[in-house]
């Protein structure tokens, strides 16, 4: 049974740890608004072995994803799911971030990358020995960190 | 244009009916001066662009009208400029993606001023456009002998429409001593971009282009014209471990969209022309 208020705390610090270097200077974390009264009435299972934190952190962009920083006020926001394995709490985060890039100027601008092998044979593919050795390379890379697949 | 860099048939067109005479290209800036519709100009109608989908030069027109510009046609079969910028119901222009803006007065306004370099003149002032435009220019406005080659490219994507133009005199008196590049930088219109530069032999881009553009490595152009692009062979997308329950604090924000790894060795390719290369001997002009 996990007790909310160990729950808020630790996904507090979770938030904090991800958010507070690329988002500094503003209110930082609390619980998102967007659900009143939940503070009295948390979220969670019958039994209390999950809990569900809606969230949101205050910060002004210093540098948000690695980008350049434009230091515009943005407010991200999202839902953590607080579980427990044995004694140690684990935390499932589910992030609403294209409002965050708005906020912070950061525009998308690109094309939908298609893989030749899914217009092509593999056999046609590899009829061009730089192509099968950039095949082979790309193989190697996946299988070495369990990559498996583009999604 | 499956690659992200292209040569376009019709700007090729372009190049070699404004690059074969000087009075052409003068014509062709004066064209552009007074404001005539840009789907007008000859090259849009050249039989050698008779290709699908857009096969005859009306439907070319149409492509250019509505996909480049956005326009519409009215109930009389006029083309009237996009409605003003609306976030909800009209939020971009023509096939551009995610962008809305004055594509076709940007795109005359980087040709007035690549020919003008070529072809040594001023970028006419708009008095001088008001009071001779039509009736033919003084001499002051269309002198000389300079008339450099113009070459053409289309980039995409980027986040706005962008007409960039790169000049060189190379010294001297020649009339074509020095060369202008013009770099359309337009936003995506959506389309696939392919994860290498290289084509299976067989393709039915390479087999079908009647140019013969595609090659591997080449060691020497395959005529006076071309366009190369050196990569890697492979670049592909990362798939990112999807993220499981973890302690706290072991996050961090994402990476923006799916990182790409590129692989293998570095290889030139010339693209085929129906991918967006450039034929070695040009695209000729036929009205």
């Amino acid at each position: 049974m996990i007790d909310p208020n160990v729950a808020i705390n630790a996904v507090e610090e979770d938030v904090a740890v991800a958010l507070r270097e690329q988002l500094p200077d503003g209110e930082g974390f609390a619980l998102d608004d967007a659900f009143p009264g939940w503070a009295d009435n948390p979220l969670s299972d019958s039994d209390s072995t999950a809990v569900v934190i809606p969230w949101r952190w205050d910060g002004r962009n210093a540098g948000l994803l690695g980008l350049a920083a434009t230091r515009r006020p943005i407010t991200v926001r999202g839902v953590t799911i607080v579980t427990e394995d044995r004694d140690e709490l684990l935390c499932q985060r589910y992030v609403d971030w294209l409002p965050a890039l708005s906020q912070a100027g950061i525009a998308l601008f690109t094309r939908p990358i298609v893989e030749l092998s899914t217009v092509y044979t593999d056999e046609e593919l590899r009829e061009t020995p730089e192509l099968a050795e950039a095949l082979d390379e790309i193989q190697r890379v996946r299988d070495q960190f369990g990559l498996s697949g583009t999604g | 244009m499956p690659y992200t860099t292209e040569k376009s048939m019709v700007f090729q067109v372009v190049e070699t009916w404004g690059n074969g005479s000087r009075d052409v290209a003068l014509q062709a800036m004066w064209d552009l001066l007074d404001g005539k519709a840009i789907s007008e100009l000859a090259p849009v109608a050249s039989t050698t662009l008779n290709y699908p989908p857009y096969d005859t030069p009306d439907l070319r027109r149409q492509h250019v009208e509505e996909h480049w510009w956005g326009r519409t046609k009215d109930a009389t079969g006029a083309w009237v400029d996009q409605p003003p910028y609306d976030p909800a119901n009209n939020p971009t222009t023509g096939f551009w993606k995610h962008w809305y803006g004055n594509a076709e007065g940007v795109f005359r306004e980087t040709m007035i001023r690549a020919l003008a370099i070529s072809l040594g003149l001023p970028r006419e002032d708009a008095q001088d456009t008001q009071k001779y435009g039509g009736k033919g220019r003084p001499l002051r406005l269309r002198g000389g002998s300079q008339h450099w080659p113009l070459s053409i490219l289309w980039k995409c994507p980027s986040p706005w429409y962008e007409g960039w133009i790169e000049f060189k005199d190379y010294g001297g008196r020649p009339a074509n001593n020095g060369h202008v590049t013009v770099v359309l930088s337009t936003p995506s219109h959506g389309v696939k971009l392919y994860d290498s530069p290289i084509r299976p032999p067989g393709s039915a881009t390479v087999t079908n282009d009647p140019y013969h553009a595609y090659a591997v490595n080449p060691t020497v152009p395959a005529g006076p014209e071309g366009l190369w692009v050196v990569s890697q062979a492979a670049h592909c997308l990362m798939p990112t471990v999807p993220p499981g329950p973890t302690p706290p604090g072991t996050w961090t924000p994402p990476t923006l969209g799916q990182p790409v790894m590129s692989a293998g060795s570095v290889v030139c390719i010339s693209p085929a022309v129906g991918d967006g290369g450039a034929s070695p001997t040009g695209i000729p002009y036929t009205p």
